[in-house]
C-alpha cells in the first residue's frame, strides 16, 4: 500500500515537472515578445536564390547601357542560372548606437572603404555619438553567404560570416534616416574630405528602401504591417504594396518597376524587373534544400511504412 | 581427340573445385543468415538510437534556437560524430563481445560444431556483426548527410566517402580486437565492461601519459585514430596542423597502417584461440 502510494506520488511528480516545462518551453517566446509589435521568423538553414531570367539587351535599353546586375547582386548575377546561398545560423536582440546602425544599415555597401577613410580622418564612434547618441533595438540576424556562382559552391571552408540588423520598431528608421542625412552633410561640407574627394550621399526615403531591398535585408512579422510601417514612415514616393511585396517604380534610361517579394520568415524570396509594358527581363528567384530533404524524409519513411504493412501481410496470409 | 578428352576432364575437375568451393561457403552463408535473423532487433535498436541521438544533438538544438548553427559543414559534420564514438563502441561491443564466448558459456557450440567447422561459424559470425555494425555507421552517415543538405543545401561534403572509409576500418579494427577479448572471457559482460572501459576511459587516461611525459604520438589508441575520421571531413584537411602542443590526429598512412594491423592481427589471433578452445 506504502509502495503504491509512493509510486503515485512519484508518477504525479514526473507529470507535474514535464508540465512545467512544456508550459515554460511554449509560452517563453510569447513572454519575450509580448510587448513587440512585430516578430522574427527566421529559421536556421539555407536559402538558395538562383538568376531565372535575364534579358541583356532589354536591361541596356531599360535600366543603364553601363551597369549590369553585378552592379546590384554581386557575383555571376549577370548569367542565368547562378545560384546564391545564405545560411541562416543564429539571431538574437540587442540594442545598437548610431554609428553601429550608419555601418550596418544606412551607408550603402559601395561607400564602405569611403566611409572607413573618413572614421580614420576623425568621424569616428566617439564623434558620431555625441551628436547622435540614440540607441536602437535591433534583432540581429547571423548568416553565411555566396555570392551569385555558375560554377556551384566550393567545399572548402572559405565562409565569412556577416551579420545583419533587422529593426525592432520599423517607425524609428526616419529619425534614423535624419540623422545619418545630418552626419553626410556634415562630412560632404567638410573642406579637407572635399579636397580628398570622399563624400557620402544624402539617401531620400526611395533611395534607402531600395539600397535596403538589395542588400536582402529581412523583415520582421507580420510581413505587409512591417513593410507598410516602414515605406509610411521612410515617405516613400515610388513605393506601393500588393500582398508580401514590394513594388517599386524606378527610372533609367526608360521607367520600369522592380517586386520584391517577401517570404513567411521575412527574406526576400522573389525579385524581378519589369518594362513599363510588363515584360520581365530580369528575375531572381529561391528555394530552401530543406524541403527537398524534409520530402526524401518522407518518401524514405513511407517505403518503410509500406514495407513493414507488406510484411505483416504477408505473414498474416502465409501463416494462415 | 584426346585433347577433347583431356579438356572435358579438366572443365570437370574445375567444375568440381567450384562446387567444392561453394559447399566450403555454404555454411558461412547459413551463419550469416541465422545470425542477421537473430541480431537483426538490435541493429533496428542501435539505428534507432542513432537517429534519434542525431536528431537531439545535432537537429533540435539548432531548430530550437539552442545552439547556434556551425558556420562551415565540417563543423557540423564533426559536432554530429562527436558522440556516435560511444553508439559505435557500444554497438560493436554489443555485437562482438559474445562472438566466441557464447558459445562456451551457453554450451551453443558442443551441438553446432558436430555440423559446422568452427572456422566457419567464427568467419560467418564475424562477416555478420560486421554487416550489421556497418549497417549502424551508414545509418548515421545517411542521415547526418540528410541533416547537412537540411541545414547547408548542396553539395554535400564529398570527403564524407572517406570519413565513411575510415570508419569502416575502423569498426573491422574494433571488431577484431573485441573478438580478441572475448576468447579469452566466459561470458558477455566482461567483455563490454572491459571494451568500453578501455576505449573511453583507458585510452582517455594512458594518452595524454604517453603524449606530453614521453612525447610519444598516440597511435594506437583508438580514441586518437577515431579523431582522424572526424578531421579527415575538413576540406582543407591536407593543410592542417597536426601537432598543436599536442598530437590531434594520425596522418593516413598512420591510420591505415594502425587499424589494419589491429583488424589482421587480433582476428588472426581470435581464430586461432577460437579454433584451440574446447568446449
Amino acid at each position: 500500500m506504502i509502495r503504491k502510494k509512493t509510486n503515485k506520488k512519484y508518477t504525479i511528480n514526473i507529470i507535474l515537472m514535464l508540465g512545467i516545462v512544456l508550459f515554460s518551453l511554449i509560452t517563453s517566446p510569447m513572454v519575450l515578445h509580448a510587448y513587440e509589435n512585430y516578430n522574427l521568423a527566421l529559421e536556421k538553414g539555407t536559402q538558395i536564390m538562383e538568376i531565372s531570367d535575364y534579358d541583356e539587351q532589354a536591361w541596356n535599353a531599360t535600366v543603364n547601357v553601363t551597369s549590369n546586375p553585378n552592379d546590384w547582386f554581386r557575383g555571376d548575377a549577370d548569367r542565368v542560372g547562378a545560384k546564391s546561398k545564405i545560411t541562416v545560423l543564429e539571431w538574437g536582440q540587442y540594442d545598437v548606437s548610431t554609428y553601429g546602425m550608419f555601418r550596418g544599415l544606412m551607408i550603402p555597401r559601395d561607400y564602405l572603404p569611403t566611409y572607413k577613410a573618413i572614421y580614420d580622418y576623425g568621424y569616428n564612434y566617439t564623434y558620431i555619438m555625441n551628436i547622435f547618441s540614440n540607441y536602437y533595438f535591433v534583432w540581429y540576424k547571423s548568416f553565411d553567404f555566396r555570392s551569385f556562382t555558375l560554377n556551384g559552391f566550393s567545399n572548402f571552408s572559405d565562409y565569412t560570416t556577416h551579420n545583419s540588423m533587422i529593426l525592432l520598431y520599423p517607425e524609428n528608421v526616419s529619425k534614423l534616416l535624419d540623422d545619418y542625412n545630418e552626419f553626410a552633410t556634415i562630412v560632404n561640407n567638410d573642406t579637407v574630405l572635399q579636397s580628398l574627394n570622399y563624400s557620402l550621399p544624402i539617401l531620400s526615403g526611395d533611395d534607402f528602401l531600395w539600397h535596403f531591398v538589395l542588400e536582402r535585408f529581412t523583415i520582421g512579422n507580420p510581413i505587409i504591417d512591417y513593410l507598410t510601417t516602414l515605406i509610411g514612415t521612410l515617405e516613400c514616393n515610388n513605393v506601393s504594396i500588393q500582398g508580401n511585396t514590394l513594388i517599386i517604380k524606378r527610372n533609367g534610361i526608360k521607367n520600369y518597376s522592380a517586386e520584391a517579394t517577401y517570404n513567411d520568415q521575412g527574406n526576400l524570396e522573389t525579385f524581378l524587373l519589369k518594362n513599363s509594358e510588363g515584360y520581365i527581363f530580369y528575375k531572381i528567384t529561391s528555394y530552401y534544400p530543406k524541403i527537398t530533404a524534409l520530402i526524401i524524409v518522407g518518401i524514405c519513411g513511407l517505403s518503410i511504412l509500406l514495407l513493414i504493412t507488406f510484411f505483416l501481410f504477408y505473414k498474416k496470409k502465409y501463416r494462415k | 581427340m584426346k585433347h577433347q578428352q583431356r579438356r572435358n576432364i579438366r572443365g570437370e575437375l574445375e567444375m568440381k573445385k567450384l562446387i567444392n568451393f561453394y559447399l566450403n561457403l555454404k555454411p558461412i552463408f547459413h551463419t550469416i543468415i541465422f545470425e542477421v535473423k537473430l541480431n537483426i532487433r538490435k541493429f533496428y535498436i542501435f539505428s534507432g538510437f542513432t537517429i534519434i541521438f542525431l536528431i537531439l544533438t545535432n537537429y533540435l538544438p539548432y531548430v530550437t534556437d539552442m545552439r547556434r548553427l556551425p558556420t562551415t559543414q565540417y563543423n557540423f559534420y564533426v559536432s554530429a560524430l562527436s558522440f556516435f564514438l560511444l553508439i559505435l563502441v557500444f554497438a560493436s561491443s554489443l555485437f562482438f563481445s559474445g562472438i566466441i564466448c557464447s558459445d562456451y558459456s551457453k554450451k551453443t557450440g558442443l551441438n553446432l560444431i558436430p555440423m559446422i567447422k568452427k572456422s566457419h561459424l567464427f568467419i560467418g559470425k564475424y562477416i555478420t556483426y560486421s554487416i550489421l555494425v556497418i549497417g549502424i555507421v551508414s545509418v548515421q552517415y545517411i542521415s547526418m548527410a540528410l541533416l547537412e543538405y537540411y541545414f547547408y543545401g548542396g553539395p554535400l561534403l564529398n570527403t564524407i566517402c572517406i570519413s565513411y572509409g575510415f570508419a569502416i576500418l575502423y569498426v573491422l579494427a574494433l571488431a577484431s580486437l573485441i573478438s580478441f577479448i572475448s576468447s579469452f572471457s566466459s561470458s558477455e559482460l566482461p567483455v563490454i565492461i572491459v571494451v568500453n572501459g578501455l576505449i573511453l576511459i583507458g585510452f582517455n587516461i594512458i594518452d595524454p601519459i604517453m603524449m606530453l611525459s614521453f612525447g610519444v604520438e598516440p597511435i594506437y589508441s583508438f580514441m586518437y585514430l577515431y579523431n582522424l575520421i572526424q578531421f579527415i571531413l575538413n576540406p582543407d584537411f591536407s593543410t592542417m596542423l597536426r601537432y598543436d602542443g599536442w598530437w590531434l590526429f594520425p596522418t593516413i598512412e598512420q591510420a591505415v597502417i594502425s587499424l589494419l594491423s589491429y583488424g589482421i592481427g587480433f582476428f588472426i589471433l581470435a581464430f586461432i584461440l577460437y579454433k584451440k578452445r574446447q568446449f
